[in-house]
This record gives C-alpha cells, structure tokens and sequence, in this order.
C-alpha cells in the first residue's frame, strides 16, 4: 500500500479563473524520492500545498496508510505525517527558530506563558538529530539562505513525521547545497520516509528520483520510474511545443574586441572599489562594451548586494559605478533608466513590475517621457505601441489587463521587453532567466547576446553557472565577496569548466 | 524652582501620559498582528464618553471604569468585524469608525442628556487625585490611575511571554507563517482590535476621571499621538512607555504655560498647538535616526 | 470535467454603488426609528433638501468645498499617501485667502484680480502644509498618515486662535475676522440661495484631478509609485512624485478653504472648517480615490448632512445623524470595493514571497483581503 495516495484532486482558484490542479492522482510510495515536474503554471505548487493541507480542494481525497485524512486542514495532515518544505518560506522572520518551531504547538508554563527555555531545549534536539548547524536561539531574519532551508525542513520534520514534500526545494541552494540537500533527503528516503518534491529542473529529476509525475496544464501527463525518462523526452511532456535553436546574433567569440573597436569611445561599465560583503575588501569590476560578463555565487556571499550596488537600489558609501566614464550616481535615474541602464531586478514582482497597472504602462514605463500629452489623453499611439512589442517578445496577454493577470514566464518576458527593446549602454540582469520555459530561455539568451552587440556592456547577476555558461562571455565567482575567479568562457562547454567555476565560488582556488 | 511646582508638574506629566500609553500598548497588539488600529481615537472618545453615562447614571466609579472599557471596544468590534468578515480595509474602517464615534457619541448625549455639552460625573471624580472621602492619592494620581496601570501591566507581560501574544506576532509577520501552524490570523487580529478598543476605551475613562466629565471631543488626537508613541518606542512595551512619558510632558508643559500670567496667558490658546508639533518633530526625528542607523549597519551588511 | 464556478463577481463600481444605496437605506431606517416611524420623518430626511430651489442650491453649495477636498486627498492616495491633514490644509488656506482679500481689498485692486491671488495664496498655504509631511518622509521616512494628521491639528488651533483671538475683529461678538466686502466674494448664481460660482468652479477642478491622475504622464507616474515605490524607484520614478501629489493635494485643501472665506458666509471664523477635510477624505475613500466619482459622492454626502438637519428641524431627528451616516456609507463601501484606491497592501510581504514561483498557483483567496501597506515605514 502506498504511504499517500492522492486521487483526483482537483483545485479551482476563483481570483484568478486558474483551474490549477485538475482531477490528478499522485502515489507516494515508501522509501522513494518522487518528483513533481511541469513547467510554470503546471499545477505542482497547488498540489503539494493541497497535500500538505495549507489549501482545501475542491474535490478529490487523500489517504495516508489507507486512511482518509481531512483536505484542507494543516494539522490533520501534520498528524497524518505530513511535513512541508514550501516554496516560499513559512517561518515568521522576527521570530526565533525555536519560536517558529514551536508555533501552535507550543509547551507551556502555567498554562498562559511559553516555556522559552524548553521550547530552545526541543528545537536543539531536532537540529542534532538532523545535523543542522543552526542555532535555535537565533531570530529567522538573521539566518543565510541555506540556514533558512534548513530550519524550515527541520520545522517540517518536527511537526510532521515520515512524509515529506517540499517544493522547489533547491531554488535558492548553490549546487553543492543542493547536491548536499539530495544527499540528505536519500538518506531519509532509506530510512524508510516517503519523500516527493517539485521541480522544474529536468536534470535533478533524472539524476535524483526514484519516480516521476509530470504535470501540464493541471493534468498528469505522464508518471513512471525515473530512469526510463531522459531529458527530452521529460521537456516534451512539459510542453506542447519546441522552439528554433538557432541564434541569430553572433557567436561569442572575440566578441570583445570586435566591438571596442566599433565603439572606442565608450569605457563600458566599471564597479569601483565597491565592498559586497562583510569584511571582504572592495573590488572592481569591469565590463567592456560587447561583453557579457556573468557574476556568480552561492546565496550570501555578495550577489545580492552587487545586485542592489550595479543597479543604484542602494547608495554606497564607498566606491562608485560608473557608465562610460560617467559616474552613475550623478545623472538623474529617470534618464539614467530610459536612455543608459536596462535593469532587470531578481525580485520580480516586488521591483520588477507593478502588478496592479495594465501590462501596457508597465511595458512603456521606461518610455513614459517620449509620449506627449496627446498621446496621454488620447491612448491610442500607446496602445499601439505596447501591442507591437508584447508581440515581438511573446507576451501572452491583454495590454489593457493588469500585469498580475501574466503567468511567470510572461512576467519574466515583459522585463526582457522592457528593457532590452532599445539599445541602452549598460545592463544589469539580475537572474534573467527565471521562470522562463525552453524555448523563451534561448529566446532571452539571444536577445542579450544582441544586445551586447548593439556595444553594450551587459553584467549578468546568476546564481546558477548553468545560467552564467549559457549567457556569458566570461564568468567571474564570488566568494564572501571577494573575486575568486574571472575567466572566459566563450564557445567553451562542458563540466570541467562548470566545475572549475563552481570551485571557485567555493573559495578553493585563486583568480585565473 | 519649588519643590511642590517640580512635583505638581510631575503629577500633570504621569496623567497625560498614562492614557496615551495604555492606549498605545493596545494598539501594539493590533500592529503586532499587522493590521494596525486607526480607530483608537474614536475608542477613547467613546470611552470617556461611556465611562461618564455609566459612571452618572450608576453612581459608581467601578462602573464607569468598565462602561468605558466596553464602549472602546464595541467600537474596535465594528472596525475588526468589518474587517474580518466584509473583507473590510482596516484603516478605512478605522477612520469610519472616528467619524462614528464623534457623531453617535454626540448624538447618544442629546438624546440621554439632553445636551452635546459637557457632562459633569461625580462618580468618575472620585477616581482623580486628592478626591475628598477617602482622599487616595499616589504619585499625585487617584485611584482610577492604578487600575489603568495594572491594565497597562497586564498587557505588556502578555505581549512578550504569552502564547497568545507569540501567536500574534506570528499572525502578523505573514500570515502563511501562522496558518501552516494551525493558527487562524484573522482571529488573532480579531481580539488584537478588541484589546486595543478596550485599552483605549479605559484610557478615555480614566482621562474623564481626572476631569470628573466627558467634555466633548476630549480625545483631542490623544489616538493618534499613542500610534507614533508606538513606534517611536519600537514596538516594545518598554519603550512605548517612555515616549509616551515624553509626549505626557509636552502637554503638561503646555498647560504650564498657559497657567502663567502676563502676555503669554493671553495667547494660551497658541500653545496647546505645541504638543502636537513637537510630537511630530520628535516622531520625524527619531525615525530619521533610525534610518541612518539602518544604513550604517546596511553597508556593511547584507540581507539574507 | 472541469470545475467552473460561475460565481457572479460585479466590477468595483457596481459594488460601490450597491453599499452607497444600501447606506440609503440605513439612513431610512434610521430615519424612520428615530423620527417614531412617521412619514414626516421620511420626507425630512430625504426629500425636504430637493423640495425648493433655495434647498438644493444649498445642497450644491455646501457639496463643492467638500468636492475640492475630495479630489484632494484622491490624488494624495493615489500616490500611495494618506493625506490625513485635510482640515489644516482647509484651515491654512482659509486663512491665507482671508488675509490675501483683506490687503488686496485695502488697495482697491480689482475684484476678480483679488480673488484669483486670493485662491492662488490659499493654494500655497495648503500646498506647504501638506509637503511638509512629504518632504519629511523622504527626509526620515516618518509615515505621512501621522505626520499630516499632527501637523494639521497644529495648524487648525494656530488658525482658531488668530481667526478668533489676534486678528479677531474688533468690537464684534463674533470669534471672527471682519468680514469680506461684498464686491470681493464669490459671485452669487442665483440669489437668495447660498449657490456661488463654486459649484461649477469645484466641477472643473474634479475632472481636471481627474484628467492629471488618469490622462497625465505626472499622473502615471503617481498610480506607479503609489502601486509600488519599489518598482517606481528602480524605473526612475522618484520619491519626489510624492511630494509632487501631496502639495497638489494640499493646494486643492486650501483652495476649499479659500471657498470657506469667499463663499456666502464671507467671513473667516473660528471653527469654520467643520470637519471639511475628514469628509472630504472620506468622499474620496467612498469614491474610491476617483476625482469624478467624487462629485456624486460629495453630493451624497452634502445631502445625508442636509438631510439630518433637515430632520432635526422638521422632526426629532438628531443633526449628528449625518455624520454616523456617512461614516456607515464609508464602512459599506470599504467592505464592498475591498479598497479600490485607497493604498494598503502587504505588497512587500507579498510581493517577496511571490518573488520565488508560481503566484498564480499559490494565490488563494485570503491574499485577496490583504489591504495595501505604505512601503518602509509603517
């Protein structure tokens, strides 16, 4: 018998007429690794939040060890074994870990008061058994990244018992977390826990998995044992169609030199002296006109703070950004952002888009001062103008509804648009590829490459090296804020690279 | 500088600000819980307004005491149910709820009064300092002040040691936190909004005490004072506290002046304007501190 | 199969105006129970404030300082700011157009010339007072909500006591100003009744709010920030916007003021705001921050208070009954529109655990509920 069954769940959310999961059944079987795959908007969040009872569906039935367990309902899942690792975090940040852990479970002291003394005691238990090194004492808000997995897989483990589902588990981890994360998980898995996990990354499936389920547009399309699938066969089932390779820039080869000698003028993109971390020394950076250098590294070593330096969020007391020659800080952001700097931001719906206001004034808005205002009382040229570029970019959307109404991959496709639609003189791109399927990843990858062409000098913020060798002409890795490697690696392939890189952002090996 | 004048002045200072800090305490639970109480002036008007009916009408102070707690949170119960259940924006339900309060306070006291003036309680002035029988006084305060203190204890060790104030911080730090532990946020703000109507509705009662009535629009942005006091004091009870002790002074101040004679008598009036001033520039200030601070520690350091 | 909830889910305007009339209703109620459940009471209420010309002139009137206002604090929300200063702002331009009419009229400067420097003075007294707060949240980030509010109460007393105590008239009984010579007020459109020439000048100025707000790169700007000053920021868009909407919001404050002074009473006096910038606000919220939804929202408004003085005359009705009835019309329409302009949002909340996913497979329908929150401050 299987540890979980899930059948026919499905789930309809009103807000936004999504019918999210439709009438999908999931076996989880003892002992195994099971994941979940489907592109954006597939359905696989809604199912782990389904199973671990933080959302009620509308119909279908769960049953743990036979028995049916109430939909909908948190603590009848976590009595049922149920422990989720969700997406996006569920501990409260100004609480301490040991206060996370114990909330609505908590151990008293005449009844009214928390006992805070055993409720660390417990938390501490849980961390060596698991062998996490996070202090429990500490508030969540001062955690790193990883830290912060942690506590919530060991909040998980706490409350729930041998069932485990965690979604999108490795998205903030470095590969190494990752890699270490896996590990971890297998060696629950053969102590005899039930383990599923969402992704959308095809390789740690087939690498990590027992089993497999893929979801597309809220049905399963596909369940079987890991092994039998290979990559393309799992990227077929995630997405009805597959798009053109073939990139119509020009290879990244001697891409530098070509274009400083077409724009001698221009100095390109500097960081100077600019501090990213704690203790670390300032460093600079440059990136010549042409280039596309990628900065990668490993969640809390620096990325994002350069992020927030780069792009001007943060005024830096040391050091200086300057855009070919020009110091950044001295010309006024509105011009700034609509003639020199493209920025596309890693928090996307925070800072990279304004969710509530139409897809059109969100695409226009770097453009907002070349309309007059005719072209304000009278919509018209506007709307014109955002149609024509949603569909040269492959926005699916209405460009008078509002921006919330995008999936993810259109999300990420309405920044690509906005700024890279006209040449500017440098970009920062902060991850962006996120959310992107196949074909609009390589789609994005050669729009910067042409953009690069056009003689800008293009920093790309990645926390994956399979993003920053997909991209880049050079990759440099940042380890607690230092540079620890900067090399090239144009029309370069393969592991030996990626690892070299990867052992870098490690801090293990020296500037190349 | 006389002893009895340093005193006396003292005494003035701890009344003004005993209320705003009751009032300020409930109203962190409601910021606690995120969902951060507009409503409390309107809470204390109502309040001192209860407190004189009940109080007149009963003869007694306990009476009046409670009424005016009852009175304050009716009032937050309007706002947070509106909130909870039509799905309600809390801080315009809050500014509903002030204008509520003005007009059905108004309009309670033609009808049961006869008069929108001002509604003299005995009963209540028994809780002021130096009242004849019984005489209680202590550090220049009647009665009515120790129970607005216990009240103003009470929430505070509940705030930072209690399961339901742990929960409550929860709740407001995203609710997603709160609901996969089982705990219902909306509740939790739910009962944040009636401590806070209840805290400021006593805090209105005892301010009608030491006037021994209900004077008409006694509240005077008391309400509003007690949110920056809030988070001047950094959302924590001890902190809170002294603010409030800060802008308590101001008043007191205030009043001094307008006691002396000569020109500045004359223009009294100008000066109440002062407390409101200075507690904007102190708020202004204080938070531009914090900012630098904030950046300070930010170069450095980076957000995880 | 698929699932389909046919759930009929009116636009925000039906909703609207669906809590607008069931608040009518209320007031009937009310008007009923409190008037012993005779028909007099009924028509008191709701029909005496159209039964003459002179009645709905006054209506007019008496809606067009509180629709300036209204269209006001609209722009201030829209960019994100609670402008809860409204009755300083009204008072610091009644003060300044008074004083403005009192020097000009001295000098024999011609009527019409005198009053537009008199409404142009009221607008920058208001506009000052208002971006004070803003300029003051840039400089600290010390939230407006509170700021404008204590400001404002400071500035009603200081124009309380110079109305009423240093520029008092002399020898009158009245806490007052000396009255504006009848040449320098507002033109009277239909005597005897009170309708001046600011009820069409208050028509004007909504939809002009409502063409910058709507039809305006300066009003795009403004929606952007005050949906999420983060993206403004990174888009270019700076804190300075702010600024931008509270001083326009200011200025429409003390140009209502102006009409405080100008208008039929023609005096500045002592308390003679009377709760214009709350009711304004509160037009604006029940409007949903839509300067020419206001103008119906301000009549509404004007005739509930019209209404209940009318049935304090006419029956027992208690002349405060306008304001509970407005503040039930605002809890109506706040619980139906779920906050249609009006700025709150857990957005950075939410907006950052978004950040990572798939929002539209995570949304559920408590999200919905959350009001939008200021960024940084509160």
């Amino acid at each position: 018998m299987p540890t979980l069954s899930a059948r026919s769940l499905t789930k309809y959310y009103a807000e936004t007429r999504t019918l999210a999961n439709d009438s999908v059944s999931l076996d989880l079987e003892k002992g195994e690794l099971h994941a979940i795959v489907g592109e954006n908007g597939a359905g696989k969040s809604t199912l782990a939040r389904v199973i671990a009872g933080l959302e009620r569906p509308d119909s279908g039935s769960i049953q743990v060890r036979g028995r049916k367990i109430r939909p909908g309902s948190v603590r009848a899942a976590e009595a049922a074994g149920i422990g989720f690792v969700p997406q996006m975090s569920l501990l409260a940040p100004d609480l301490s870990v040991a206060e996370n852990l114990a909330l609505g479970r908590e151990t008293r002291s005449a009844g009214f008061f928390i006992s805070s003394k055993r409720i660390y005691v417990e938390a501490a238990l849980v961390m060596e058994r698991y062998g996490f090194g996070v202090d429990p004492g500490s508030r969540v808000s001062s955690l790193s990244v990883a830290q912060r997995r942690q506590a919530e897989i060991a909040r998980a483990l706490a409350r729930g018992g041998d069932i485990l589902i965690l979604d999108e588990p490795t998205s903030v981890l470095s590969e190494t977390e990752a890699d270490r994360l896996f590990d971890f998980l297998r060696g629950l898995a053969d102590a005899g826990a039930a383990i599923a996990f969402v992704t959308h990354r095809v390789s740690e499936l087939i690498e990590r998995a027992d089993r497999m389920t893929v979801l597309r547009e809220g049905r399963v399309v596909a369940s079987m044992p890991a092994p039998e699938a290979d990559e393309s066969l799992v990227a077929a089932l995630m997405s009805r169609s597959r798009t053109a390779l073939n990139s119509s820039c020009a290879a990244p080869s001697s891409v530098g030199d070509r274009v400083e000698r077409q724009y001698p003028e221009r100095k390109g993109l500097e960081l100077k002296d600019i501090r990213v971390h704690p203790g670390a020394e300032p460093f600079s950076l440059r990136v010549v006109p042409g280039e596309i250098l990628a900065v990668t590294a490993f969640a809390g070593n620096g990325l994002e703070r350069l992020e927030a330096i780069a792009s001007g969020m943060t005024e830096s007391e040391e050091g200086a950004v300057l855009i070919n020659g020009k110091d950044m800080g001295k010309i006024p952001r509105s011009r700034l952002r609509a003639d020199e700097l493209a920025y596309i931001p890693s928090d996307r719906e925070g800072t990279g888009l304004c969710l509530g206001s139409k897809l059109r004034d969100n695409l226009l808005a770097l453009r907002r001062g070349d309309y007059g205002k005719l072209d304000y009382l009278f919509s018209a040229r506007r709307d014109v103008d955002a149609d024509a570029l949603a569909k040269d970019f492959g926005i699916k959307g209405g460009i008078k509804e509002s921006a919330s109404a995008l999936s993810g991959g259109n999300r990420q496709k309405l920044l690509l648009a906005r700024e890279l639609e006209r040449p500017k003189k440098a970009l920062i791109l902060a991850e962006p590829l996120q959310g992107l399927d196949l074909g609009s990843r390589r789609d994005a990858i050669d729009r910067i490459r042409c953009a690069a062409d056009t003689g800008a000098a293009v920093l790309v913020l990645a926390s994956s090296v399979e993003d920053a060798m997909d991209l880049a002409d050079r990759v440099v890795a940042i380890y607690r804020g230092r540079a620890t490697c900067d090399m090239s690696v144009a029309g370069k392939q393969g592991s030996a690279v990626a690892a070299s890189i990867l052992a870098s952002m490690t801090g293990s090996s020296g500037m190349e | 500088m006389s002893a009895s004048l340093i005193a006396s002045f003292a005494a003035s200072a701890l009344g003004a600000a005993a209320p705003i800090a009751l009032a300020a305490l409930g109203g962190l639970y409601t910021a606690a819980a995120g969902s951060l109480s507009v409503a409390i002036e309107g809470s204390i008007l109502v309040g001192a307004f209860a407190a004189a009916s009940i109080g007149s009408a009963s003869g007694s102070l306990e009476l009046g005491l409670l009424g005016g707690a009852l009175g304050g949170a009716l009032l937050a119960a309007t706002v947070a149910g509106a909130a909870n259940k039509l799905r309600a924006d809390v801080f315009v339900a809050g500014l509903a709820a002030n204008m509520l309060a003005g007009g059905a306070v108004s309009a309670l006291s033609q009808s049961f009064f006869g008069t929108k003036g001002v509604l003299p309680s005995d009963a209540l002035g028994r809780g002021a300092a130096h009242s004849g029988s019984g005489g209680f006084s202590f550090l220049g305060q009647g009665s009515a002040f120790l129970v607005l203190a216990a009240a103003a204890a009470i929430l505070a060790i509940m705030y930072a040691t209690s399961v339901f104030g742990l929960r409550l911080k929860a709740s407001g730090q995203g609710s997603e936190a709160a609901r996969a532990a089982g705990i219902e946020p909306d509740r939790y703000r739910f009962v944040a909004h009636l401590v806070a109507g209840a805290a400021a509705g006593l805090a209105g009662a005892y301010m009608a005490c030491t006037v021994a009535a209900f004077v008409p629009g006694m509240s005077a942005g008391r309400g509003w004072i007690a949110l920056a006091a809030i988070y001047l004091g950094g959302r924590k009870p001890a902190g809170i506290t002294l603010s409030c002790l800060l802008f308590g002074s101001l008043f007191a101040l205030s009043n001094l002046l307008q006691g002396l004679r000569g020109q500045v008598a004359e223009n009294a009036e100008l000066l109440q304007a002062m407390p409101y001033l200075a507690s904007a520039l102190a708020f202004i200030l204080w938070k531009r501190r914090g900012r630098k601070a904030a950046r300070r520690k930010g170069a450095m350091g980076e957000s995880s | 199969m698929k699932v389909s909830r046919a759930i009929f889910a009116p636009g925000p305007a039906a909703r609207r105006a669906m809590a607008l009339l069931a608040a009518l209703a209320l007031a009937g109620l009310y008007a009923l129970a409190a008037g012993g459940f005779r028909s007099s009471a009924l028509y008191a209420f709701f029909v005496s404030p159209f039964a003459s010309p002179y009645a709905f002139f006054s209506l007019l009137e008496r809606a067009a300082p509180m629709l300036v206002c209204a269209a006001g604090a609209s722009i201030a929300l829209r960019s994100g700011a609670m402008n809860l200063g409204g009755e300083g702002q009204v008072a610091f331009g009644a003060l300044a157009s008074a004083l403005a009419i009192e020097f000009l009229s001295g000098l024999g400067t011609s009527p019409l010339l005198a009053q537009i420097l008199a409404f142009i003075a009221a607008m920058a007294a208001g506009a000052f007072l208002a971006w004070i707060s803003a300029a003051a949240e840039k400089w600290s980030g010390a939230d407006i909500m509170l700021t404008s509010f204590l400001l404002s109460q400071a500035a009603v007393i200081a124009v309380d006591w110079a109305v009423g105590t240093a520029l008092r008239e002399e020898g009158s009984n009245l806490l007052a100003m000396a009255p504006v010579p009848a040449a320098y007020r507002m033109l009277r459109l239909a005597p005897p009744s009170p309708l001046s020439a600011a009820a069409p000048i208050a028509l004007f100025i909504a939809i002009a709010s409502y063409l910058f707000l709507s039809r305006t790169e300066k009003g795009l700007e403004i929606e952007l920030y005050g949906r999420n000053s983060r993206f403004a920021r990174a888009i270019g868009i700076g804190s300075g916007i702010r600024k931008l909407a509270m001083a326009a919001s200011g200025a429409l404050g003390g140009f209502a003021g102006a009409f405080l002074v100008l208008g039929p009473a023609g005096r500045a006096m002592k308390g003679m705001t009377g709760g214009l910038g709350w009711d304004g606000l509160s037009a604006a919220l029940v409007a949903g921050s839509d300067p020419l939804i206001a103008a119906p929202a301000a009549l509404f408004f004007s005739w509930l208070d019209a209404g209940a003085r009318q049935g304090s005359l006419l029956a027992d009705l208690s002349p405060d009954a306008g304001a509970i009835m407005k503040s039930a019309a605002l809890f109506l329409v706040t619980a139906a529109a779920i906050g249609g302009g009006s700025r709150r949002g857990a957005a950075r909340g939410a907006a950052r655990e978004a950040a990572r996913g798939e929002v539209r497979e995570a949304e559920s329908g408590a999200r919905a509920a959350a009001p939008r929150r200021e960024e940084g401050t509160l």
